[in-house]
C-alpha cells in the first residue's frame, strides 16, 4: 500500500491528505502554480514536507537510509523528454538507473529488454534518443523508470509537449502498465481529455485538493473547474447544459458514445 | 541555413572488423603505445615499421581509408608549416639557395621525420574514434582512469561528463539553429559588419543558449536523482568489458611492433 | 494577394544519405487580413512551410511571392521581408536574452536604426497590444516573469517591427488551459483590431479551429484540405480521424448522430453549436 500523509505549512502545498492504494490509477488537476509538480517531486524523496509525512510502502520519505528504496519503487517521469534522457542510446539510457542500484549486467539485460518490450520499443534499442519523436522518448523514459521494477509510477505532465499522437502513445502505455503490470499511477496533467481516461482525479489549487473523486464526479462540477482556470471535457458540458434545457441526458456523460446514444431518443 | 541537421557526434563508422571488435581499453593503450614510440623513434626504418603497421591496421579495420585520412585536413597546414620551419631553418650542408633562403639536407630530413611523425599520430588516433563507438571509448577510458582512484582520478564522473555532452550536442545544436533563425526574424543580423560587431551580434544566441543550457541541467540532474543516481559508488556497468584472446594476441602484436620500432633499429 | 505561393518542394539534406522530402507540391494563396490556422502532426511540415515565409529556409523548387516580390531572386531585400512577416517561433521565451523588458522590444527597432523616440513609441504599442502595462514592467527583467507573461514579451519583440502578417508556431505549447485562453484572446484582438494577417499554427485542432476563420490542414508535407473550419468538420471528418488529428467531441458526437441516420449539422465547432443543434432538431417539444 502506498500511503500519503501530508500537513505543510508553506504556500506550495497545503495540509494535504491523500491515501493511494496499490493499482490505484489516478490523474491530478490543476492550473500551473497549484502545487501539482511540487507535489509530485515528495513522492520520492526529491523534496521533502516541511510539515506532515509521506509514507511510501510504511517507510518515511525523511528517513535518509530509505531514500534509495523509496526512489526505486516510485519511478518518476518528468514534462520535457529531452531533458530526462541522460545516455546517447535507448537501451543505455534505459540500463542506467539499473546501473545505479548495482544490478549483475546479465540481469540489467533482461530487465532492458522487458521494459522496451512493455513499451513497445523494441526495435528502437539501439537509436539514439535524439531521432527519436517526442512521444517515443516518452516511453523510453518510462521504460528506464520501470525497469527499476518500481511499483508505482509518478508522471508530471508528460504529455504537455507531445502532439496528439504523441499523447496517445503515451496514454496507452501508462493503462497498459496499469492493467496489465499492476503498477500505481499517478499521472498529472492539464488536459481534461487525458484525466477523464483515469479512475480517479484529484484537483489541485493554491496547494490545496479542491475536488477529489471519479472523473464523472469531478466534471461535472464545471462552476469550480471553471473557477479554478481548468477545461471542462465539451461533451459533460454539452451534456449538463441539454439536462438544464430539459432534456433527459445524463448529466455525468463523459464519452462522445454514451451522448449520441441519449441524444438519439430525442432527434 | 540548415547546416546541423543529422549530424552524428564523433565520427565512428560500424563495421565488423577485428579492429571495431577490440576491447576499447585495449584500443586506447595501443594507441598510446603507438604514440610514445613514435617520440622515441630514432632512424627512417623505425618509422617505416610503424607507419606500415598503422596502415596496416587501417586495412584491416574495414574503413574506407578516405575516413581516416580526412582526419589530417584540419592540421595538414601545421604538418606544412613545420615542415617549411624545419626545412629553412637547420643549418647544416646546403643543397640549394635561393636569396636567403637556404635548403639543407639536415633540415630536410628532420622536416620530413616530423612531418611524418604528425602524419602517423593522426592517423592513429583516427582510426580509434572511427573503429570504437562513443559509448564503448567512454566505458574504456573509464575503466582505465579507474586505476588512478587512489591518486584522486575521478573517473566515473569524467566518463559521465563525457556521456552527457555526447547524448546533448545534437539537441543543443539543433537549438542554436532554432535560436539563430528566430534572432534573425526579428531582426538580427549574423552576417555583415566587422569582427567586433559579428561578436557582439553573437549575444543574441549565446545569452538564450545558455539560459537554456543551465534549466536543462537542473531538470536533467533530477532526473537522474528520481532514478537513483548517487556517484559511482556501487555502480555497476551495463556494458561489460571483457579481454578476449584477440585482445591479448593484438596487445601483445602492438608493444612488439613499438618496441621494435623504438630501439632496435 | 499577400503570399502567393507556386509548387514549391523542399528536399532537406539533398543528395546526402539522409535525404528527406518535407514539402510535395505545395500551392498556397493568402490575402492580407486573412485569419489562418494551419493544424498538422508534428513531423508534417508546417514549421518548414512557415520558415520559406520569410526566406530563413529556400525552397528546392517551386517560387514564394511576398506583396509580388519574388523571394529567391537575387538581390531581394530579406531583411524588408522579414519586417512585412513577423514569424514567432515555438517555445519563443527561449529567445530572450536582453536586461529588460524594454530593450527586449527595443531589439527589433533598434536594428531597423530608428530615433529613440520612435523606439519608445513602439515598444508602448507593442506592449499594449499583448496587454503588459508598460510602466509595471519596461524595467523588469524578462527571465523574472511567469511563462505566460514571457512569452507575450516575446510576442510583442516581433509586433514592435511593425509586421503586416503575424505567423505564430505553437503559440499555445505547454500552457495551461489560462494561459492558452489568454495568449489566444490576444491573438484574436491583434486580429480583429489591427488587421493583422494571422496564420497560427499548431497540432491542437480543438482551440484553433474556434478562433481561425480559415483552416489549413497538412499531412506529410501536402495541403490535404483548405476551408472555413465549419466546412472542414462537415465534409472531412473521417479524413482527419484517418490522419489522426481528431475531432472536437460535439463535432465527434454529431457524425456519430449522423451515422446513426439521424439528420444533424455536422460542422459544429463549439458547445454552443452543439447545443443550438440539438435543440433544433429535436423531434418532440420540450416537456418542463
Amino acid at each position: 500500500m502506498y500511503n500519503y500523509h501530508k500537513k505543510d505549512q508553506i504556500k506550495a502545498l497545503d495540509s494535504i491528505n491523500i491515501e493511494i492504494k496499490n493499482g490505484d490509477f489516478i490523474s491530478i488537476i490543476g492550473s500551473n502554480g497549484s502545487g501539482k509538480s511540487t507535489l509530485a517531486k515528495h513522492m520520492n524523496c526529491l523534496l521533502l514536507p516541511t510539515f506532515g509525512d509521506i509514507w511510501v510502502d510504511k517507510m518515511n520519505t525523511k528517513d535518509k537510509s530509505k531514500t534509495w528504496e523509496i526512489r526505486r519503487k516510485v519511478g518518476m517521469v518528468f514534462q520535457n523528454p529531452d531533458n530526462q534522457i541522460i545516455a546517447t542510446t535507448v537501451e543505455d539510457d534505459i540500463a542506467f538507473g539499473l546501473e545505479n542500484i548495482g544490478i549483475k549486467p546479465k540481469l540489467m539485460r533482461e530487465r532492458v529488454d522487458w521494459a522496451l518490450e512493455v513499451v513497445e520499443m523494441e526495435e528502437y534499442k539501439e537509436s539514439e534518443p535524439h531521432l527519436l519523436s517526442g512521444g517515443q522518448k516518452q516511453r523510453v523514459a518510462i521504460a528506464g523508470a520501470i525497469a527499476l521494477h518500481s511499483s508505482y509510477l509518478v508522471l508530471d505532465e508528460p504529455t504537455a509537449m507531445l502532439d496528439p499522437r504523441g499523447r496517445k502513445e503515451v496514454i496507452d502505455i501508462v493503462k497498459k502498465l496499469n492493467q496489465e503490470e499492476n503498477i500505481t499511477i499517478i499521472h498529472i496533467t492539464h488536459l481534461m481529455e487525458e484525466a477523464a481516461e483515469f479512475n480517479q482525479v484529484i484537483a489541485l489549487d493554491k496547494g490545496k485538493i479542491v475536488l477529489m473523486g471519479k472523473p464523472e464526479e469531478v466534471f461535472t462540477q464545471i462552476e469550480v473547474l471553471k473557477q479554478l482556470r481548468l477545461d471542462v471535457p465539451q461533451i459533460t458540458e454539452l451534456a449538463l447544459r441539454l439536462n438544464k434545457k430539459g432534456i433527459d441526458v445524463y448529466p455525468h456523460t463523459l464519452k462522445v458514445e454514451d451522448m449520441v446514444e441519449s441524444l438519439c431518443l430525442y432527434i | 541555413m540548415r547546416i546541423l541537421r543529422n549530424i552524428s557526434f564523433g565520427q565512428y563508422i560500424p563495421r565488423d572488423s577485428l579492429i571495431h571488435n577490440l576491447d576499447p581499453r585495449i584500443k586506447i593503450l595501443s594507441c598510446l603505445a603507438i604514440i610514445v614510440s613514435l617520440f622515441l623513434i630514432t632512424k627512417y626504418s623505425g618509422y617505416l615499421i610503424l607507419g606500415s603497421f598503422v596502415l596496416f591496421s587501417i586495412i584491416i579495420s574495414k574503413v574506407h581509408p578516405k575516413f581516416v585520412f580526412r582526419g589530417l585536413r584540419p592540421i595538414l597546414f601545421i604538418i606544412i608549416f613545420t615542415l617549411i620551419i624545419h626545412i629553412f631553418m637547420t643549418e647544416g650542408k646546403v643543397i640549394y639557395q635561393l636569396g636567403f633562403l637556404k635548403i639543407t639536407q639536415e633540415g630536410l630530413v628532420k622536416g620530413l621525420l616530423i612531418s611524418f611523425r604528425l602524419f602517423i599520430l593522426i592517423l592513429a588516433t583516427s582510426l580509434l574514434t572511427l573503429a570504437t563507438s562513443p559509448i564503448s571509448l567512454t566505458d574504456g577510458i573509464e575503466r582505465l582512469l579507474a586505476i588512478f582512484k587512489f591518486i584522486g582520478v575521478p573517473a566515473h564522473e569524467i566518463a559521465m561528463m563525457m556521456t552527457i555532452a555526447l547524448r546533448f550536442i545534437p539537441t543543443l545544436l539543433e537549438e542554436t539553429e532554432k535560436i539563430m533563425k528566430a534572432q534573425i526574424s526579428r531582426g538580427a543580423d549574423f552576417e555583415s559588419g566587422n569582427i567586433f560587431n559579428r561578436a557582439k551580434n553573437l549575444i543574441p544566441i549565446l545569452i538564450p543558449l545558455f539560459v537554456n543550457a543551465f534549466r536543462r541541467a537542473d531538470e536533467l540532474a533530477i532526473a537522474m536523482e528520481a532514478k537513483c543516481y548517487r556517484g559511482g559508488e556501487g555502480r555497476t556497468h551495463y556494458r561489460e568489458l571483457k579481454i578476449k584472446k584477440a585482445d591479448i594476441l593484438t596487445f601483445a602484436f602492438t608493444i612488439i611492433v613499438t618496441v621494435m620500432a623504438s630501439i632496435m633499429f | 494577394m499577400f503570399i502567393h505561393i507556386e509548387n514549391i518542394c523542399f528536399t532537406y539534406s539533398l543528395g546526402m544519405p539522409f535525404e528527406t522530402e518535407v514539402l510535395k507540391d505545395i500551392n498556397l494563396e493568402i490575402d492580407k487580413g486573412e485569419f489562418i490556422g494551419l493544424i498538422g502532426h508534428t513531423g508534417c511540415g508546417k514549421t518548414t512551410l512557415i520558415q520559406h515565409f520569410n526566406g530563413l529556409l529556400n525552397p528546392t523548387s517551386g517560387k514564394i511571392y511576398v506583396e509580388g516580390v519574388d523571394l529567391n531572386k537575387k538581390g531581394v531585400n530579406l531583411k524588408l521581408i522579414r519586417q512585412k512577416i513577423g514569424l514567432v517561433f515555438q517555445y519563443p521565451e527561449n529567445q530572450l536574452f536582453e536586461e529588460t523588458i524594454y530593450q527586449e522590444v527595443a531589439f527589433g527597432p533598434k536594428k531597423l536604426g530608428l530615433s529613440e523616440e520612435k523606439i519608445e513609441k513602439r515598444v508602448r504599442e507593442a506592449l499594449k497590444m499583448v496587454d503588459l502595462d508598460y510602466n509595471l514592467y519596461v524595467e523588469r527583467s524578462p527571465f523574472s516573469l511567469s511563462g505566460g507573461e514571457m512569452r507575450r514579451v516575446a510576442l510583442a519583440s516581433i509586433l514592435s517591427i511593425r509586421p503586416k502578417m503575424l505567423i505564430l508556431d505553437e503559440p499555445t505549447a505547454n500552457l495551461d488551459p489560462q494561459g492558452r485562453d489568454n495568449i489566444l484572446s490576444e491573438i484574436k484582438k491583434i486580429h480583429y483590431n489591427f488587421g493583422m494577417t494571422v496564420i497560427l499554427v499548431s497540432h491542437n485542432m480543438e482551440k484553433v479551429a474556434e478562433t481561425v476563420k480559415r483552416l489549413l490542414v497538412m499531412h506529410r508535407g501536402e495541403i490535404i484540405m483548405d476551408g472555413t473550419p465549419q466546412e472542414i468538420f462537415e465534409k472531412h471528418a473521417n479524413d482527419l480521424m484517418k490522419v489522426g488529428l481528431g475531432l472536437p467531441q460535439v463535432t465527434e458526437c454529431m457524425h456519430k448522430l449522423k451515422a446513426k441516420g439521424k439528420e444533424v449539422y455536422t460542422g459544429v465547432l463549439t458547445v454552443d453549436d452543439a447545443e443550438k443543434e440539438v435543440l433544433k432538431k429535436m423531434k418532440k417539444p420540450l416537456k418542463r
